[in-house]
């Protein structure tokens, strides 16, 4: 299965190319909530150091296959330090549809609960995204909630989905795959 | 980011930039349960100083937020706010009634309908959201009195004193609350209830003839034009292919809302004109922030009297209705308005 190619590493200073060409590729970004519109390398560097400041909450990683960087996704911790909130882009266009997100926010999840001690971690999805939300319940992530029309996307009011799962979930889960 | 510079003057409450003695004032009326409504524990020790809240009020100003002090009765009871996304075209908002004199009395919920108004109206918005501990059930029932829907349950989204709690998405749409305080309604019956406007004043006063109200001197268009446009009340009217067939208006006073001139064409009287309108007067009286509906009815018209009785209302025993004449005329019969 694709699972075991799947590795999540810490963010380097040499992803960034890349990180930069996704989020200018308006196919990729067709389904990030976010945009980044005309974003520059300079600007991605500022992002780097902000994220791995000493002081920072966050936790980037990069998503490689078999030792190729194909995307990126963080944890973002939040002020109590228990509870995180999750993104994640898929760059690499030949890598999707192949379960990749999925076994990389797996393991993102993982990392989360077991260890950073985390009690809950939770995601926005667009509802114009239905491939995005079967990754995330794959995974055990569960609907908490529809924000309507909260973002403008490309001239349209879109509805953004609240998903979380919780500590004693996943737990759970692990029993039973166990 | 646009500054405050607005004032903003309710039934009750006025919203006004914040002005010195406010924090000290904040300070003074703090309590441990307004802590634990915004999430905090109920029994830590501790309270914040007038230097912290200084610190705090400074930082709200500095970050662009619409930041408005609540002042009621002349003195300072709390503070509202709304975050603006000029992204999104959306705002977050805040609200902290910080004197416990003030809970449980609507005025939040006025408070919450002067800044909606505020937002959709002044700042043009598109969406105003917010969080709320899923526990403070009070805050909760006023953001829905207000216009809020639950848009979702955030689990486990924070700790208070050792135990995880909910918070509670709520959001409201431009477009809900419009519908809420201006577009008319459309019954299954074809009637529709909407605003008073002008050009409705001819009918009007034709209908009320009708219906054997005295005329009076507040019925003029130009006055009736002021109170129409006046935030803290308004005239709805129920027409069926374009005729006037009801009336009803609703005013605020402080907390009470009045309803007053339930008119139904006498046609069209045993349809439930008369509950469709009272009830309508209901919705917007709440949404304006009453906590209490309070009207007048004739002894000699036991029908309207059925109608209230039927809608719950009673008759409220520490009032008496006390009237004298004052242009010297004897009584026809009593109890007019």
């Amino acid at each position: 299965m694709g699972e075991q190619r799947v590795r999540l590493r810490p963010v380097t200073e040499t992803d960034l190319l890349d990180y930069v060409k996704w989020l200018n590729d308006a196919e990729v970004t067709a389904f990030t909530l976010r945009e980044f519109p005309g974003l520059t390398l300079e600007a991605e560097r500022e992002w780097f150091a902000r994220k791995t400041a000493p002081d920072s909450q966050d936790r980037p990683f990069a998503i490689e296959v078999d030792g190729l960087l194909i995307g990126q996704c963080q944890l973002h911790v939040e002020e109590s330090g228990q509870t995180a909130f999750y993104g994640i882009v898929i760059g690499d266009k030949t890598a999707w549809g192949r379960g990749y997100g999925t076994a990389a926010t797996r393991e993102a999840v993982r990392i989360g609960f077991e260890e950073m001690g985390l009690q809950r971690i939770w995601l926005n999805v667009g509802s114009h995204n239905p491939r995005g939300i079967r990754c995330y319940e794959k995974v055990g992530f569960r609907r908490e909630g529809v924000m309507r029309r909260a973002r403008l996307k490309r001239g349209q009011w879109i509805d953004v989905v609240v998903m979380a799962i919780l500590r004693e979930e996943w737990e759970a889960d692990q029993c039973s795959n166990s | 980011m646009q500054q405050l510079v607005t004032t903003i003057q309710g039934e009750r409450v006025l919203l006004r930039p914040f002005q010195e003695g406010d924090v000290e004032e904040s300070a003074r009326v703090w309590t441990p349960e307004l802590r634990h409504m915004y999430g905090g524990s109920a029994t830590a020790a501790g309270r914040p100083t007038v230097e912290s809240r200084r610190r705090g009020n400074e930082q709200i100003t500095a970050s662009g937020e619409h930041h408005f002090a609540i002042e009621a009765d002349g003195r300072y009871i709390g503070f509202v706010g709304l975050k603006v996304n000029d992204e999104e075209q959306s705002a977050c908002y805040r609200i902290g009634i910080a004197n416990p004199d003030y809970w449980g009395r609507g005025y939040g919920t006025e408070v919450a309908r002067l800044v909606l108004r505020y937002a959709f109206e002044t700042l043009g918005l598109h969406r105003v959201h917010l969080k709320v501990a899923a526990y403070n059930v009070r805050a909760r029932r006023c953001y829905e009195k207000s216009g809020f829907r639950v848009e979702g349950i955030l689990r486990q989204s924070f700790q208070v004193d050792c135990e995880w709690q909910d918070d509670v998405l709520m959001a409201i749409l431009r477009e809900e609350w419009e519908c809420m305080v201006a577009t008319p309604i459309s019954r299954a019956d074809g009637v529709v209830i909407r605003s008073y406007r002008s050009g409705d004043h001819a009918k009007m006063m034709a209908l009320w003839d009708a219906c054997g109200f005295e005329p009076g001197m507040n019925d003029t268009e130009a006055i009736l034009g002021q109170r129409a446009a006046d935030p803290r009340g308004f005239i709805l009217v129920a027409e069926q292919d374009g005729r006037m067939i009801g009336t009803v208006m609703g005013v605020m006073d402080r907390g009470w809302g009045w309803v007053q001139r339930l008119a139904v064409h006498p046609e069209r009287r045993r349809q439930g004109l008369g509950r469709g309108l009272t009830q309508e007067a209901e919705r917007r009286l709440a949404a304006l922030g009453a906590y209490r509906v309070v009207l007048l009815a004739r002894r000699d018209s036991p029908a309207a009297v059925r109608l209230y009785r039927d809608l719950g209302y009673e008759t409220w025993e520490p009032v008496v209705v006390m009237s004298r004449r004052l242009d010297g005329e004897e009584e026809a019969c009593s109890g007019t308005h």
